[in-house]
């Protein structure tokens, strides 16, 4: 259970609702679930009717958790030669986990046949991958979401990026990896698409590092002058 | 200048590793890398600052540790500068996770920013707590992310509406306040704005019912119209992917459609019109329109009842299933799954299809197709489904077979029509894919060979065919060795044929012929060779002209190296020399093992079963009129058994000794190796079957057991099949080696120890270890049945001092428990004294259910914390 916090008990099930008791660092929140879809997906996809999961509330909180949050936990670009490119974590994943986690993904996913669908099914998460030349991009999702979706916004990152590099490689990748962050930063957010057009996302990339050549101009000539002052 | 500080760019660092031809060469580089900016971390160098976060997050990147670099990004964030800000939100969010406390640090940092004048700082901190922040940090800027969602430029109210939604996910109370300034965002025309928007609602609604109820209300009407347009829009080239306008928004709209029309049919109406336009009017050629396709196929399943619609949906989904693509037909898979809940029938129509995709080359649709094919069989298609799935058993790859077998078993077993079919399909499995069956889907298959008395010699001789086909797969042998063991008078004599049965010409040698390759396979495991071992045992006297060659082979094993073997055969060896008087009583056939124990005690088990598939269909429409074979509320009640309550203690115990249910190697030592060396120790050793796993040690024990004890089988049967009860930690007491004694003596132990415990409950050994025996005794005051009173002792059984003894306990929700306190919390040692203490379980369901128990004993000796923990269930039934 990668994504489940430290401590974390099911308070109480019943089958209107799920309420979650989850101890996070210092406080202990309530997560209250009220609608009535929550919990009959949970029975749904558990199997077992909701009044009896209060019964053993550990083994079924991972359920939960995937049913509870959807959206795009990790994205992962990964090279044929399982080099990792870029990461990005939406979802909690400590260090160690995160190693574990590229590990096993790259192992699976490379060594998938070419013709064969682009979803892994990944300890009870789905992962879209698809591949660019050399380079794979994955994303990790829950079992529920639209993995067609996943795809075509795959395929617009890949898009802005080629746009932004002008036919994008394998290396510009690596040596402007900061760049490949802020684009995706402008594309998802909280593990969520934030904007549909490419063309505004390279207006604001373009926009923000204008800004940062504007202060290295500034940088450099006030340190021109005190050059020449000091001189 | 830092003699360490090597000064390079970024670039030229990321060249340097890159050329590096081994591993330890990048080690060298990264090395000599983080030293360098360790230094200038040091000596706070401003200057480099933001080149040296880039190089460590690349570090980061190839997996090295970068946790000193982490207060860099806090210095970095609270400088003034936008290049620094930007870095530093980079490393923040590349270095951190939201676990850690530093993180804590940078809420301030967060607040300034959030209220800056430069928009694009605005948006940087916008976006790092949207991506990391916790809790607490969520609960304090919520207030600023709220005011933001009204910011003038869209791009920051597209960012805020993202952050509001970890900000919920993380802290649910809020929602409230987001609901208003979210549904204000739907009105919008920017399209970063709308989906952002949309998605807030989306989640505002999972944790809010207040919030549903309200979009419900308010907002239905021009989310319709939001999605009619840009349906209907023309091509718009900024957000047109292969002819579809903004497919990403289509997708969103229709998710929260569909929440807000799920058990609302006033809601449900208002969008019919749209979904049947989406439905029907988008391209399907290309992916996106797929992708808005599938979204759409779900809503309509997902809102309340519209037939014309639904025949719609099936009706793409058929599409999808026969598309060449195979994403397409992977999604299509899944999304019959869910049909299956709503319209079963119509899913039933394409299983020719789905069966054909078990039999895809692709693992992940052949994954799929496994998990929707099961939840189609129901009582009328179960035979042909079967029969396919067993077909493609034959030529499926390797790694697929596990799962398949486990689907093929579990179907056959809930499904089955007959018991005969049962067994012949379970052969089947078995002798195709044997090696990858669990064990309790063959334990299960020997009981119910056991049951069916009418059939055991058809089973037999069946088995005994396929037995001399092949020995390939292990768990076929073994079940056809016990079948043998048992039932080799029926194979010889051909008794009880059926008239589909062909005839067979089994002589007593061939039988026995048949278990010597058993024992002396090289490839067959112990477990196999000790259960054929038993099985030679009992022929022996089933079959006396081949006593003789039986004797020999056993003999031949005493020279085993493999101990276990050995031992077996010498104390075999022993009773067939010298014991003939109660040998044919010894080995006489099994009682008739019991059902409803088994599946008690599955039950109990339950919780690994359904993590193996995540799916269980139990309240699946699809015709499955029996129940889930255990009642799951029975979870924690392990001892549903219908054994005879009484004897717990004594004759209990004893038996479950016998079983070597609890000669697990840890407890062995404290039971039998104690009793002393005499001639019925031989046979002590004999009925405890070591440290087999105690299922095929069961079928000798029980079986030797029978002759006298036929009402305790049941218990004993029990006790061998729950392979890993905590029960075992009873070790044999003195008291049940000397019932052993006198059992061989003929006298009844047993119904004499029933009778010393009286007409009260029998005290109970709750619980025993090497070094800590608990004892239980039970009283009830009158007209209180429900309530028991339970006095604990403990004794130290080893010679030190316990210090700081403390007894937890734990019940099931249908059991009240109340601990007193414990008369001293220190336990002298060997024995010399105890501690007693008393609890008060009240049983809710008394009369349905046993009392059960966890434990838990904590305690210090020699300055080291020992803990021990079991679990009770061998209570006296009717507590």
């Amino acid at each position: 259970p990668l994504s489940k916090p430290a401590q974390t008990q099911i308070y109480q099930i019943r089958f209107e609702s799920v309420e979650l008791f989850v101890n996070e660092g210092f406080k202990l929140s309530k997560y209250k679930y009220r609608n009535r879809s929550a919990a009959t997906a949970a029975e749904i996809r558990i199997g077992i009717p909701a009044s009896v999961l209060s019964e053993n509330p550990d083994f079924y909180l991972d359920f939960f958790f995937r049913l509870l949050s959807r959206m795009i936990h990790f994205v992962l670009l990964i090279s044929r030669q399982g080099k990792v490119r870029l990461t990005k974590w939406y979802s909690p994943y400590s260090q160690k986990e995160r190693t574990k986690v590229i590990r096993e993904l790259g192992g699976v996913i490379l060594n998938r046949g070419p013709k064969l669908c682009n979803f892994v099914d990944w300890r009870g998460f789905k992962v879209v991958y698809k591949r660019y030349a050399s380079l794979y991009f994955c994303m990790c999702i829950d079992q529920d979401d639209n993995e067609l979706e996943v795809l075509e916004i795959i395929h617009h990152f890949v898009e802005i990026l080629d746009r932004y590099f002008g036919s994008v490689c394998e290396l510009d990748l690596i040596f402007n990896f900061h760049k490949a962050y802020y684009i995706l930063d402008e594309l998802l957010l909280a593990g969520e698409l934030q904007e549909s057009s490419k063309k505004t996302v390279a207006r604001l990339i373009a926009a923000q590092d204008s800004l940062v050549e504007t202060a290295k101009e500034q940088a450099s000539s006030i340190s021109n002058i005190i050059a020449q002052a000091t001189k | 200048m830092n003699p360490f500080s090597s000064g390079t760019r970024l670039r030229d660092m990321i060249r340097a590793i890159r050329a590096c031809k081994t591993a330890a060469e990048e080690r060298a580089v990264v090395r000599k890398e983080c030293a360098a900016i360790r230094a200038a971390i040091n000596e706070n160098d401003q200057d480099y600052r933001h080149r040296n976060l880039a190089k460590l997050m690349f570090i980061h990147m190839l997996g090295y540790p970068t946790h000193f670099g982490q207060m860099e990004c806090l210095k970095l964030i609270a400088s003034t500068g936008f290049p620094e800000k930007r870095i530093g939100y980079l490393g923040l969010m590349l270095l951190l996770d939201e676990r850690q406390e530093v993180l804590m640090l940078v809420t301030n940092s967060l607040k300034q920013d959030l209220n800056h004048s430069n928009q694009y700082i605005v948006g940087l901190a916008l976006c790092a707590l949207g991506n990391i922040s916790s809790a607490e940090m969520a609960r304090d800027l919520a207030p600023d992310v709220e005011r933001l969602l009204q910011f003038r430029d869209p791009n920051i109210r597209k960012k805020a509406a993202l952050c509001s939604i970890r900000i919920i996910k993380k802290v649910p109370d809020l929602a409230e306040n987001f609901m208003h300034p979210a549904s204000s965002l739907l009105k919008e025309k920017h399209h970063g704005v709308l989906i952002t928007g949309v998605q807030l609602c989306t989640d505002l609604c999972k944790v809010s019912s207040e919030a549903l109820e309200y979009f419900r209300e308010n907002c239905i009407e021009g989310l319709v119209k939001t999605l009619r347009d840009i349906a209907n829009s023309p091509y718009s080239p900024e957000y047109d992917i292969a002819g579809i306008t903004d497919p990403f928004l289509h997708i969103r709209l229709l998710k929260l459609l569909r929440i807000l029309g799920q058990g609302d049919a006033g809601a449900s109406d208002c969008m019919t019109d749209i979904l049947a336009q989406v439905a029907s009017r988008t391209e399907s050629n290309k992916n996106a329109g797929n992708a808005i396709l599938y979204e759409c196929v779900e809503t309509i399943m997902s809102i309340e009842d519209n037939g014309g619609l639904r025949v719609l949906a099936i009706n793409i989904l058929g599409r999808f299933l026969s598309n060449r693509d195979n994403n397409i037909r992977y999604v299509g898979l899944n999304m019959l799954m869910k049909a299956i809940m709503v319209d079963a029938k119509a899913v039933q129509r394409h299983r020719a299809t789905i069966l054909e995709c078990v039999k895809d080359s692709d693992a992940s649709i052949q994954k799929r197709a496994l998990e929707l094919v099961y939840l189609l069989v129901n009582e009328s298609n179960v035979k042909p489904l079967t029969k396919e799935l067993i077909e493609y058993l034959e030529v499926s790859n390797q790694e697929f077979k596990g799962d398949i077998t486990a689907k093929i078993c579990s179907l056959v077993e809930k499904f089955s029509p007959a018991k005969i079919w049962y067994i012949d399909q379970m052969l089947k499995v078995l002798s195709e894919a044997g090696n990858f069956v669990k064990d309790e889907v063959w334990h299960a298959l020997i009981i119910v060979i056991s049951n069916a008395s009418d059939l055991h010699g058809y089973t037999v001789r069946a088995l005994y065919r396929v037995f001399q086909a092949s020995t390939e797969q292990e768990s076929l042998v073994r079940v056809a060795v016990w079948c043998v063991g048992e039932y080799g008078d029926m194979l010889v004599n051909n008794v009880g044929m059926l008239d589909i049965e062909e005839p067979i010409t089994v002589t007593e040698s061939d039988a026995v012929d048949a278990m010597e390759v058993a024992i002396k396979c090289q490839r067959l495991g112990l477990t196999t060779k000790a259960m054929a071992l038993i099985a030679l045992f009992k022929l022996s006297s089933r079959f006396p002209s081949c006593s003789e060659r039986i004797k020999d082979i056993i003999v031949q094993n005493k020279r085993s190296l493999v101990l276990e073997l050995q031992q077996r055969s010498i104390e075999f060896s022993c009773i067939l020399q010298k014991h003939h008087n109660i040998r044919s009583a010894l080995v006489e056939r099994m009682p008739i093992l019991d059902e409803a124990t088994f599946t008690g005690r599955k039950a109990g088990s339950l919780p690994t079963a359904v993590s193996a598939s995540s799916i269980i269909p139990c309240n699946l429409p699809n015709g499955i009129a029996k129940p889930a074979a255990a009642p799951i509320g029975d979870l924690l009640d392990l001892s549903s058994d219908d054994a005879p309550p009484a004897p717990v203690s004594s004759g209990g115990d004893f038996l479950q000794d016998l079983l070597g249910v609890d000669l697990s190697p840890a407890s062995a030592p404290s039971g039998t190796s104690q009793s002393p060396k005499t001639g019925t120790d031989v046979l002590l050793d004999l009925l405890s079957i070591g440290t087999l796993p105690p299922v095929q040690s069961s079928s000798s024990a029980i079986d030797i057991l029978s002759s006298s004890h036929d009402n305790k089988a049941p218990v004993a049967n029990l006790n061998g099949l729950a392979s890993h009860s905590s029960l075992s930690a009873n070790a044999t007491s003195p008291a049940s080696s000397a019932g052993m004694m006198d059992l061989l003596n003929g006298t009844g132990a047993i119904t004499q120890k029933h009778e010393e415990n009286g007409p009260a409950y029998p005290s109970l050994v709750a619980y025993e270890s090497s070094t800590l025996r608990m004892t239980f005794n039970f009283s009830k005051q009158p007209g209180n049945p429900q309530t028991t009173f339970i006095q604990a002792t403990f004794t130290n059984l080893s010679p030190n001092v316990y210090n700081g003894f403390l007894f937890q306990a734990a019940v099931p929700k249908f059991l009240q428990l109340h601990l007193d306190p414990a008369s001293s919390n220190t336990l002298p040692a060997s024995g010399n004294g105890s501690i007693t203490q008393c609890l008060k379980v009240t049983n809710t369901q008394h009369g349905k259910k046993s009392l059960v128990m966890r434990i838990r004993i904590a305690y210090k000796t020699n300055d080291k914390d020992v803990l021990e923990e079991g679990q009770i269930n061998n209570f006296p039934r009717d507590l």
